[in-house]
């Protein structure tokens, strides 16, 4: 396990201990996990399904690591950025806002990244933090985080309860001031 | 009608049966499909993973530009998976009676295909086949109220005027025939599509039941055998 993901499950890991010990019993909220981001399911779908979606459409940025590949849409100033295993396989996905670094022309300007970087229940980046709640219940834990000046705020949202065959956490960051969705990051189980 | 809504089913178990061949499978399945002449194509595909709790992976709906069975695989394939399952819905003709009219007529009757994945919600198609088909009212297949087969039928307790309108034209010997013929036209075309199934995807085995019937298959003999 690389260090940054280590990192990142023993955050995430730690989060779900507290939710788990400080958490007072009342009835059940409603929730619902998800499965994919982007067309794709962490822990299932492979680099070459992303490559046959996205390959020739968007531009990416060549890897540094072959496990790590990430496609920018310009036009609608996001990316895309996956990790996978050393089987080619997803494990984590994310959809974030970025400055755009590049014109939107040519083969970048894809009407359909707007729709198609978004979770499989309809959440996409820009959308309404309410909207987040809406659809996945509410979080089990909301902490502060900083992006150079921007205030954010993280929701944390684990899915064992979804059982093991699931991704099993989603972090959506939305921006403090605007409550808007500026990314969403999916993970599987097998980290 | 009220209390004729128990669906019937068609399984089948295929030989040689992995997430690197079932969509090959599936495909060569939804060939055999008797499209209905009115309404031809598969206007639906829904894939889902996991389980049937969890919300579809997509939903597309191809009721304007009906699809065939390359097209549907191939949609299909984006989603590759052993925890996948594919559902697909097709129309087919099948004899219904009218009851405003009086009258028989071939009408399309939905028809829903579902390929399943061996690690889709714990390995249901166990019992449910690796294809299955929803073929529509088990009653298109086995008539109402027992009226056919060569046993007494029994006496239902009548809830609708439809429905005791429709116990009343029974009554009458001609209706009746006409009731054995149609539903018999509708159960040899349910035999022929089998026998196409089995003649295009390797099948190990085949199995027919439904909601209402203990041994639907047989029901459907003994209707076949009433002359």
């Amino acid at each position: 396990m690389r260090p940054a993901w280590k990192k990142f499950w023993l955050c995430a890991s730690a989060l779900a201990a507290v939710v788990a010990a400080t958490g007072t019993p009342r009835a059940a909220p409603k929730r619902a996990n998800e499965l994919t981001l982007a067309r794709l399911r962490p822990g299932r779908d492979t680099l070459a399904t992303a490559k046959s979606f996205y390959g020739k459409r968007r531009r990416s940025i060549p890897p540094d690591d072959a496990n790590v590949w990430t496609w920018q849409d310009e036009c609608h100033k996001r990316s895309l950025r996956l990790e996978a295993d050393g089987h080619g396989i997803i494990q984590v996905l994310t959809v974030a806002e970025e400055e755009s670094r590049g014109d939107c022309r040519g083969p970048t300007g894809d009407p359909s990244a707007a729709s198609s970087w978004k979770t499989g229940k309809g959440l996409a980046l820009g959308d309404p933090r309410a909207k987040v709640v809406g659809l996945y219940g509410p979080p089990n834990s909301v902490s502060p985080s900083l992006r150079g000046t921007h205030e954010l705020e993280l929701l944390f949202y684990a899915f064992d309860w979804a059982g093991a065959d699931v991704p099993q956490v989603m972090e959506v960051t939305c921006d403090h001031a605007s409550g808007r969705v500026v990314e969403i990051t999916l993970s599987s189980p097998s980290l | 009608m009220l209390g004729m809504s128990n669906h019937a089913y068609a399984g089948f178990w295929c030989k040689d049966y992995s997430e690197a061949t079932m969509l090959e499978r599936f495909g060569r399945f939804l060939e055999t499909v008797p499209f209905s002449a009115s309404h031809p194509g598969f206007t639906q595909l829904l894939i889902r993973a996991v389980g049937p709790a969890e919300a579809p992976l997509v939903d597309h709906d191809l009721r304007s530009v009906p699809l065939g069975a390359a097209e549907v695989v191939a949609l299909a394939q984006e989603h590759l998976h052993s925890d996948c399952v594919y559902e697909t819905r097709a129309h087919w003709d099948l004899w219904g009676y009218e009851p405003a009219t009086g009258r028989w007529q071939m009408r399309a009757q939905p028809l829903d295909i579902y390929c399943h994945g061996e690690d889709y919600d714990d390995g249901v198609w166990q019992e449910n086949g690796h294809l299955q088909a929803d073929i529509g009212f088990e009653h298109l297949f086995t008539g109402h109220a027992r009226l056919l087969g060569a046993r007494e039928p029994h006496t239902p307790v009548v809830q609708h005027p439809a429905e005791r309108a429709f116990l009343e034209a029974m009554t009458r010997p001609e209706s009746l025939r006409e009731y054995h013929e149609k539903t018999r036209e509708n159960i040899r075309s349910l035999l022929y599509w089998m026998a196409k199934i089995e003649a295009a995807v390797p099948i190990d085995h085949s199995r027919l039941w439904s909601e209402g019937e203990e041994n639907f298959e047989a029901r459907m003999e003994e209707i076949l055998a009433v002359r």
